[in-house]
């Protein structure tokens, strides 16, 4: 967390807490907690910084520190209720980007625009593993309850909340709602083995690690006792063998152990509820130049619908190909043959005159395999393949044109049999 | 269900994600411990468990608290939930201590393998030789999966031929802590043994380690890569780069000479021990009725009377009864005591506040009436008292509504003091380590101003004895906090106490010459071994800062 945001989040933790914060100089604060934190906090008052320097004079404050870690525990133990949030999805911003984003030559229309509501309860889960350390994690998912399908909220807590806003009317009585979470909870006890074998497999590479200087100390040990120059009885090589090996076979279990996650080391504890309508509008985007028409369907919910199909790159000017792909002007050529639009990797360059060709218009030099136009490209009088204009030599003689290859001196070869 | 706001709702989940544990940022059980550790204690706690994973050599040199880094260790992992079941091996003059440590610092209690079903349980203390005198012992802890091997004073662990070596090599675990603050004597290879029961094989084989580290047994080579590995598996903190230097304690005697009375009571008390030790067998007088008795003669009749009465005379011969009656009626002739009369000389003399310190209730419960009954304001601190009273007497000693602060044994742990110089050691504890425990409530973090300890020993008994040797022979009273357990550490671990040890000298010496001498030999030994942790902390530091190991968290 940056310290804005923490000093942010501290203030606003106060002051849901009714605890007094007076600033007393530009770094430095007080808190004044009420009676009912006395106890938690064993006095009244506590000077507090969010700047090291002056961590002698304060409690500094981090997302580590002992009173931060209170107050987080004191705003997640007050009386639990349900927020009811809308989120909205509407395609004015979309249908401005597409203006601004498509280059000059090609006109935009929205078709077909329509909204869909969708009503989800979100719940969150903390996830909790334990092994050798512990691993913590937030994981949302929403319930349609519509259609009841259960996925994932693909937000992170503070880009989620930039999009919500306060839904004024009242939560209805849900029914079921402890049905709901509990079908929520499966779910995201169905996500928890995922999240078992992300860490198990983070943490891999320690135990390989582990292992092979076990195995690498033991093999020296054996490798030292072969050559050791006091040879002992054959009884007691033996006997250290077997010890050697049940050694080994001791460390690397206890390794095993120590770095292996289980899955029933997992705990899933629910701890919000959120109560959301989801708007979504939809459209047809019509895009259209004078290389052809294409249809896209738009929605509200789309983060970066316009991307290059060449480069990926997002922030235009786009333009659309005549095989109805978008893609960054700079990257589109068209074809001096046939007149239609290309990217650029999908062009080639006239070998004698340097415009560009589509693949499907260039032609192919039989001697150096180079790409032509149409204006450059002749055949040879000799072996009847074609090269390029500037590869062609008229026979001194009868003056046809012939490539290299078969004009070796200044005559064709019937001119020069004549001759 | 109630509706919220959405703001209310973002604050509680951006608190979920505050409080989510992602490895070890931060430690969790601070909330839950009654000490506040310093920086460095902290700093290395985190680093064992982070970067090191759990197993570490915290080497911090003496004083600096490697215990409580061990503690905050422990806590940590249970308080996460990461693990059950701890060993810790110790030397044996430590175990009490560290049971008590633990105890209040950090609410973990350990079961010390002598208590019957120790194999039921998940915490447990011992003695570093005691799992090995045992061949079954041995055996059942060697079938036991550890999820945590705490080692202090590690340096036992130096040879790796002892059979102590090989038992703690052999120990399953998932975790090993070793403690000690000279991890090297003489001789590179100490540190190799060390290193390689904590994680075998890190520094390669023995043969290697010295190819490639070593130039003889003093001088290391490939230092820089030596310091690089070393540096992955030990925290070492300096006294000079952490500012823990506390400011000085001073000891002033002040010697008595009991009258004809308390005299005559003192000498018939210890002949009628000797004579109980000799006449009962040790089922029906425990001699550590006995030694209670003559600890108990050196502190007030009072305390005598006591235990005359409960715990001596029903298990006597009629005629022994007499005997022990007509003792009992001499004591309480004795009203007050020339120690009596001393400290209150001492508490006088300024108008500071003091502590003052017996091993006995009775003693206690008779210096209050005293003290009271002289015009002194005086609050009592013992074990009999119930969490929220202790803290109330505390307060009013801090508040300075009292000028006395009496108090027993269970006030000299787990208490702070240090708002107070002045300590009196009323009785003396026979274990140089109850004494420590005592300096240390004054004589700690917070301290500004000199600690003045005072001692009243009585001329010509066993507290003369054990305050020359205290004094002269190891200068107890002015060792760096936490020295004493690293000297006793260094001394050969026998079967019994030293209180015991002194105690039986009491009962079976002939006269007061066979005392000196008995007396002089336990001096002895406690010389030999802090000459030995002397050298060894001189020859480790220079090995240590010749390699370069790394100095964590100059503060």
């Amino acid at each position: 967390m940056e310290n804005h945001e923490l000093k942010t989040y501290f203030f606003e933790a106060c002051s849901f807490l009714h605890i007094d914060v007076k600033e007393t100089n530009p770094e430095l604060y007080q808190l004044i907690f009420p009676k009912k934190l006395h106890h938690v906090f064993k006095e009244e008052q506590l000077n507090v910084t969010f700047k090291k320097e002056y961590q002698h004079l304060a409690s500094f404050i981090t997302t580590e520190s002992y009173v931060l870690q209170k107050i987080a525990h004191l705003v997640t133990q007050q009386t639990k209720g349900m927020s009811h949030a809308f989120l909205s999805f509407s395609l004015d911003a979309l249908k401005q980007e597409a203006k601004q984003k498509f280059s000059p030559d090609c006109t935009i229309m929205f078709q077909q625009e329509k909204k869909t509501t969708h009503i989800y309860l979100v719940l969150w889960c903390k996830y909790t593993l334990k092994g050798f350390k512990v691993e913590e994690s937030l994981k949302a998912f929403k319930y349609n309850l519509s259609t009841r399908e259960i996925s994932p909220l693909p937000f992170e807590v503070h880009e989620l909340f930039l999009k919500l806003t306060e839904a004024k009317s009242s939560i209805p009585k849900i029914e079921n709602i402890e049905e709901i979470t509990e079908t929520m909870l499966q779910k995201a006890n169905k996500e928890g083995s995922l999240f078992v074998k992300e860490k198990t497999k983070e943490v891999e590479k320690e135990l390989e690690k582990e292992i092979k200087r076990i195995h690498d100390y033991y093999d020296l040990l054996q490798l030292e006792d072969a050559f050791a120059e006091t040879a002992s009885t054959v009884e007691t090589r033996e006997e250290r063998e077997e010890s050697l090996k049940s050694e080994r076979y001791l460390l690397i279990e206890q390794q095993k152990i120590k770095y292996t996650f289980h899955e029933e080391d997992l705990t899933i504890e629910p701890v919000e509820l959120l109560w959301l309508t989801e708007e979504i509008e939809t459209c047809e985007m019509i895009v259209s130049n004078s290389f052809g028409t294409q249809h896209f369907s738009l929605s509200g919910e789309m983060e970066n619908p316009f991307v290059c199909a060449l480069t990926k790159r997002t922030e235009g000017p786009f333009t659309l190909l005549s095989d109805g792909r978008i893609l960054l002007q700079e990257k589109a050529r068209v074809c001096t043959e046939c007149l239609h639009t290309f990217d650029h990797t999908q062009m080639k360059l006239c070998a004698v005159c340097d415009t560009s060709i589509c693949h499907s218009c260039a032609k192919r030099s039989s001697l150096s395999q180079a790409a032509l136009c149409s204006k450059h490209v002749t055949s040879c009088q000799g072996c009847r393949q074609q090269v390029a204009t500037n590869e062609i030599q008229e026979c001194g003689s009868c003056r046809d044109p012939y490539c290299r290859s078969c004009l070796s001196g200044e005559l064709c070869e019937l001119c020069f049999d004549l001759y | 269900m109630k509706k919220q706001p959405l703001s209310h709702l973002y604050l509680r989940l951006k608190s979920q994600e505050i409080l989510l544990q992602k490895g070890y940022d931060r430690l969790l059980c601070l909330q839950d411990i009654s000490i506040e550790p310093k920086p460095w204690q902290i700093e290395t706690a985190l680093k064992a468990l982070g970067d090191m994973q759990g197993s570490a050599l915290l080497a911090d040199e003496v004083g600096l608290g490697k215990t409580v880094e061990a503690g905050l260790i422990m806590k940590e992992l249970i308080h996460r939930g990461l693990i059950r079941s701890i060993l810790v091996l110790v030397p044996s003059p430590l175990i009490e201590q560290w049971k008590a440590e633990m105890e209040e610092k950090f609410s973990l209690s350990f079961t010390d393998m002598r208590q019957k079903g120790w194999e039921k349980q998940e915490l447990l203390i011992t003695s570093l030789q005691y799992p090995i005198r045992s061949k079954e012992r041995k055996e059942k802890l060697l079938t036991k999966t550890f999820d945590l091997v705490i080692v202090d004073e590690a340096h036992a662990l130096k040879n790796h031929q002892t059979s102590l070596y090989k038992f703690v090599y052999q120990l399953k675990r998932k975790n090993t802590i070793l403690l000690s603050a000279t991890p090297l004597q003489n001789d590179m290879r100490e540190i190799y043994n060390l290193i390689n029961i904590m994680k075998p094989g890190y520094l390669k084989s023995r043969r290697i380690f010295r190819k490639e580290y070593m130039i003889d047994r003093f001088t290391p080579k490939n230092v820089k890569r030596l310091k690089d590995l070393l540096n992955d598996v030990m925290i070492r903190h300096r006294r000079a780069n952490t500012l823990t230097e506390l400011p000085k304690r001073s000891l002033i005697n002040s010697e008595i000479n009991m009258d004809v009375l308390e005299k005559t009571f003192y000498n018939h008390v210890t002949e009628f021990c000797k004579k109980i030790h000799v006449d009962y067998d040790k089922k029906t007088m425990s001699i550590m009725t006995l030694i209670l008795l003559l600890k108990e003669n050196t502190s007030s009749p009072q305390a005598v009377i006591s235990t005359l009465e409960n715990s001596i005379l029903p298990k006597l011969s009629k005629d022994d009864q007499k005997e022990c009656k007509k003792l009992i009626t001499l004591g309480k002739q004795v009203t007050v005591t020339s120690k009596m009369k001393k400290m209150k000389e001492i508490v006088s003399s300024s108008d500071e506040q003091y502590i003052i310190y017996s091993e006995f209730q009775h003693s206690i419960e008779h210096l209050r009436s005293y003290l009271e009954k002289n015009g002194f304001s005086v609050v009592t601190f013992s074990g009999a008292l119930n969490s929220k009273q202790k803290e109330a007497v505390i307060q009013t000693f801090k508040e300075g509504n009292a000028k006395i602060l009496l108090s027993t044994e269970a006030g000299g742990q787990g208490i702070n003091l240090q708002f107070c110089r002045n300590l009196i050691h009323f009785d003396l504890p026979w274990n140089p380590m109850r004494i420590e425990q005592r300096i240390g409530r004054v004589h700690r973090f917070g301290q500004t101003k000199e600690v003045q300890i005072y001692t009243i020993p009585t001329s010509g008994t066993i507290d003369e004895y054990l305050l020359y040797i205290l004094t002269s022979k190891i200068n107890l009273f002015e060792m760096i906090v936490g020295e004493l357990d690293t000297v006793m550490s260094y001394m050969k671990e026998g079967n019994e106490t030293l209180e015991t040890t002194i105690g039986k000298i009491l009962l079976d010496s002939k006269d007061s010459k066979e005392i000196e001498q008995k007396m002089k030999k336990i001096g002895e030994d406690l010389v030999k071994a802090r000459n030995e942790f002397v050298e060894t902390e001189t020859q480790s530091s220079k090995l240590l800062n010749h390699i370069g190991v790394e100095t964590h968290g100059e503060s």
